[in-house]
């Protein structure tokens, strides 16, 4: 059912075993909160390549999607994120285009909350794009919007089981170019 | 993320306050915001500066021509310094 990667995935092996090699000596730097310390050997994947799809329509007749970072979730409908997870969660929440953005929970343990929850547009900005909407600016919005929790340390599994997954499901839902908001 | 989306032939723009880190994945373009992390559209409430950054990172779909461009958006903080375990965020900030 889940979709399989397009993206250049050759970096995944040598990221793995150097991931193997990190992980003893950061796992206790990460249980006591020091992310700067466990993070400064982090096997950053090593891209060779930059993926590019160029823009050809109009913004005006372009449907637009959203993927933020910010561990959005909707009480009721959806479980939170395992914020406290040592090595972060790669799930993710479809969040519908007319959500009421206010009523969503965050669960990310990583960044300060206040700002968000005074206006969740300045993490994910559905209403201002409805705007931009009414104005004709943009085409519209794909009926499916996703969100994600910023922390994860298994780039790998991010790149083979999340991302294909909200990849072919905003392709699905005729995205013609998409908006991501790193929280 | 950005990377598989663009791989399945959808164009993507993203919003960074933390260029050394967006230069590690290799994002095809990003626009620079310069606001606290968790606050990547500007102040809560500022709708003129949300929909001013939104604009400028759409349109910024059609005016970056080369894999891993990017626009420098010249909006800043208007606000009080956002705390994040009794301190104050820079932007560019890490955990």
């Amino acid at each position: 059912m889940t979709a399989r990667a397009k993206a250049d995935t050759r970096w995944i092996p040598d990221f793995r075993s150097r991931y193997a090699a990190w992980w003893p000596g950061a796992a206790p730097l990460i249980e006591e909160h020091d992310y700067a310390s466990a993070f400064k050997s982090y096997p950053w994947p090593a891209f060779t390549e930059t993926p590019w799809t160029p823009l050809t329509k109009p913004l005006a007749a372009s449907r637009i999607g959203v993927v933020t970072t910010g561990g959005l979730y909707r009480t009721g409908h959806d479980l939170p994120f395992d914020g406290k997870a040592p090595e972060g969660d790669w799930s993710f929440r479809a969040i519908p285009a007319a959500a009421a953005i206010q009523t969503l929970a965050i669960s990310h343990e990583h960044f300060p909350h206040e700002t968000a929850r005074a206006d969740m547009n300045t993490i994910f900005p559905l209403d201002r794009l409805r705007e931009l909407e009414s104005g004709g600016e943009i085409g519209g919005l794909t009926p499916t919007h996703y969100s994600l929790m910023g922390y994860c340390t298994r780039a790998a599994d991010i790149a083979l089981t999340m991302a294909p997954e909200i990849a072919s499901r905003l392709k699905a839902e005729g995205a013609d170019a998409v908006l991501v908001v790193p929280v | 993320m950005q990377r598989e989306i663009e791989a399945w032939g959808i164009p993507t723009i993203s919003l960074s306050n933390n260029p050394g880190a967006t230069g590690r994945v290799m994002p095809p373009r990003w626009a620079h915001v310069r606001f606290p992390r968790g606050s990547m559209l500007g102040e809560p409430g500022n709708h003129d500066k949300q929909l001013a950054v939104l604009r400028a990172a759409l349109a910024a779909l059609r005016s970056i021509t080369t894999p891993g461009g990017h626009v420098e958006l010249p909006y800043r903080w208007e606000s009080a310094p956002v705390l994040w375990r009794g301190k104050p965020l820079s932007e560019g900030s890490n955990s």
